[in-house]
């Protein structure tokens, strides 16, 4: 140090001092904040679930099965569908293809699924949850998964509470599902379990769409081709003719609906004809049309040679 | 006094608490993170109310968005196919995916609104004008500043585009449309940008580039310079007279105390963020679908004031179209950015109005800047509550929306 100013320490008037004050208090606030992003961080949804199916494990099979059960995100890789498509549903419903947990004493996010048949022909292993039930199977949040709301989600959750919403009586059984399912079905006249898409396919024949619609290039040209018409986004309908919903919310499957309903209130001068089917008859229309999907053909069902016959015909 | 000086607590924050200006001083030179301060700090130069301290918190931003960037870099993937699932997979596996992801997310909105905030504090102090005494180019940094303005908005908007989703890719559509209007150069450097004529995979590779390389680094020289040319200049402009008799009286040691406050600044910043990635996710729509345009697709909400200006300067005579996408897309805030990179070289105010908040030989042009800056943010205010489906006005609460398919 220099001799002159080196021995002397001037204190420092430091009018600044408060900061100090401030400093200690933000660092508690980011540290009350850091711990926050911590827990949440820690404690995802999924993980409560897969305590609770542990102790279920233990009550219900035994000792060993829940010891043999590790915690950890559980997903399928459908690949065949889509490179892209993950299922991480199994990850809360654990128990969807256990045949010990059945049962209405099993919590229903844990109990196997309730069609045995079913699931026997299509494996969660290789069909995964949302090719039938939509939703967001990236997700591993209650609400994010179960997406009902199509802003920002085409493929939504095909649930109960939505089926309800639009006037099925069995909407316990969730019928909506159909129209995936049906997305593959799509060649078969008949596919038993389809309480609404078989009566529709029947309709589809006996009103004889395909006079005025192409559907796999067979058909009509005057009215548009239906092959992928469920593909088809909202923002491609238009609406504008619709001036009243009839206490339906609005949404495509309505727009379908009342199409079917009265034509031309909807469609300005179209050629549709009014079929003057019943509410019952329209809905299982409406779900047939959307779920005219492009799938895989892999994953397409063949129809009997019958049926191709008499489709070629 | 001795045992207590030797104590660990001592030694640990002597640097952030000196008693003595030795201490300070000493501080400042021994330790690598406080160096690049100065000696001493005009004291007008660390009072809030000069300078809001918008600089740096732009600064602290940047940095945020840098760290939860690189960050992010790990995860996600830039190609069409796999872009918007790596963004999933962020929200809901990768452990504090959603904070990084957040996190960068909200310091980037963040810091546009900062920096933009420091460029009016700036003009309304007059602080690109130069001080009597030292020997100064502020108009130099403030050219840069409007170069890191326009930086940090590109920055934003190539961001924009990497999740991939609905919003991203028509919001970029959208406004790489505005500047494909542009005459003679318009075509050739939306073709260079987008590689293509559609939004695409090369249009997401060169966006990806340009936003984790290109800008970064463009925009980390030109800061590192406008901070070292603010050292040059003598500090902030903020003191008329400066000599050697009223030094010690309108000067402090930088160490500890700019330096603390600094520390403070970046503090409250990066709590800011915090609490917004705990509050508010980032949205993310529907996977990216060239088939369908939502309805109706809306630029990112900065250059949302240039999508109303091009609506407003859009002439229809019948069937016959004048499209604004010129005049309000690229001539009108070509002008101004023009204007506004030039205006030290217009603005003829006496040195008596450098550093004085709405100095009354400014009046007129306070006014001007003031219309324009609130006319900027109204029209992106009115552009983003009030536009609807096919672009029509709606209030705010009684907007319509599209329906879904259930």
């Amino acid at each position: 140090m220099n001799g002159s100013n080196g021995s002397e320490e001037k204190k420092l008037v430091d009018i600044y001092k408060r900061d100090t004050f401030w400093i200690y208090a933000f660092l508690i606030i980011l540290l009350v904040l850091t711990v926050a992003a911590f827990y949440r961080n820690s404690t995802p949804e999924w993980k409560r679930y897969q305590a609770d199916y542990k102790n279920l494990l233990e009550q219900n099979i035994g000792k060993d099965a829940a010891a043999e059960f590790t915690p950890e995100i559980k997903q399928v890789w459908l690949k065949d569908i889509n490179i892209n498509k993950i299922d991480r549903c199994v990850s809360c419903h654990l128990g969807i293809d256990v045949r010990q947990l059945t049962g209405d004493d099993i919590p229903k996010v844990f109990r196997m699924h309730p069609n045995n048949e079913l699931i026997k022909k299509h494996p969660i292993k290789t069909f995964g949850c949302t090719p039938c039930h939509g939703g967001k199977g990236y997700a591993l949040t209650k609400e994010e998964a179960h997406f009902t709301d199509s802003k920002g989600w085409i493929d939504v959750f095909l649930s109960k509470e939505l089926a309800k919403k639009y006037g099925f009586e069995d909407y316990e059984k969730m019928p909506l599902v159909e129209i995936n399912c049906n997305s593959c079905h799509v060649h078969e006249k008949e596919v038993a379990g389809f309480a609404h898409i078989n009566k529709a396919k029947k309709n589809f024949d006996e009103k004889l769409c395909t006079c005025c619609h192409n559907f796999y290039g067979k058909g009509g040209l005057v009215g548009p081709d239906l092959t992928y018409e469920g593909d088809k986004p909202a923002d491609l309908y238009d609406f504008a003719g619709i001036k009243t919903w009839e206490g339906l919310a609005p949404s495509v499957f309505s727009w379908h609906f009342l199409h079917f309903k009265h034509p031309y209130f909807v469609t300005l001068n179209t050629l549709m004809p009014n079929l003057n089917l019943k509410d019952e008859e329209i809905r299982a229309l409406a779900m047939l049309v959307l779920s005219y999907k492009r799938v895989p053909e892999q994953f397409k069902v063949k129809p009997p040679a019958a049926n191709v016959k008499a489709a070629g015909e | 006094m001795k045992e207590a000086k030797n104590s660990l607590w001592v030694r640990l924050t002597w640097a952030f608490n000196p008693l003595t200006l030795k201490d300070a001083y000493k501080a400042r030179v021994k330790n690598f993170w406080l160096h690049w301060f100065p000696p001493r700090i005009m004291k007008c130069s660390v009072s809030w109310s000069y300078s809001f301290w918008l600089g740096t918190i732009s600064g602290v931003l940047f940095f945020i968005t840098l760290v939860t960037g690189i960050i992010l870099m790990f995860i996600y993937i830039p190609s069409v196919e796999r872009a918007y699932w790596t963004i999933e997979d962020l929200e809901f596996v990768v452990s504090f995916g959603w904070v990084f992801r957040y996190s960068h997310r909200w310091a980037g909105h963040l810091m546009v609104v900062a920096v933009f905030l420091h460029m009016m504090r700036v003009f309304y102090t007059g602080a690109y004008k130069e001080t009597a005494q030292t020997e100064s180019y502020r108009y130099v940094n403030w050219i840069v500043g409007v170069i890191l303005l326009l930086g940090t908005l590109f920055l934003a908007f190539t961001g924009y585009l990497l999740p991939w989703d609905q919003l991203a890719m028509w919001a970029v559509t959208v406004a790489s449309a505005i500047g494909k209007t542009t005459p003679v150069v318009g075509e050739g450097a939306y073709s260079l940008l987008v590689g293509g004529t559609l939004i695409d995979q090369p249009a997401l590779i060169r966006f990806y580039t340009l936003h984790c390389i290109a800008l970064p680094v463009l925009a980390i020289t030109l800061v590192a310079y406008h901070l070292w040319r603010v050292r040059k200049d003598g500090g902030l402009a903020c003191v008329a007279n400066l000599t050697q008799e009223n030094r010690e009286e309108l000067t402090v040691p930088a160490v500890p105390i700019a330096s603390r406050r600094f520390f403070l600044v970046a503090l409250v910043t990066w709590i800011v963020v915090l609490i917004a990635t705990l509050l508010f996710r980032a949205p993310l729509l529907e996977p990216a679908d060239t088939s369908w345009t939502p309805n109706p697709a809306k630029a990112p909400w900065y250059f949302l004031w240039l999508q109303e200006l091009i609506t407003f300067t859009t002439i229809r005579l019948g069937d016959y179209t004048i499209n604004g996408g010129f005049v309000g897309g690229v001539f009108i805030p070509g002008v101004l950015f023009l204007a506004l990179a030039v205006w030290p070289f217009i603005d003829k105010s006496p040195g008596v109005a450098t550093s004085k908040w709405f100095h009354s030989s400014r009046l007129w042009q306070n006014i001007i800047f003031t219309i324009i800056c609130l006319s900027v943010i109204f029209l992106i205010a009115f552009s983003y509550y009030c536009r609807g489906p096919y672009w029509e006005v709606y209030l705010p609460w009684n907007r319509p929306e599209i329906p879904g398919r259930f």
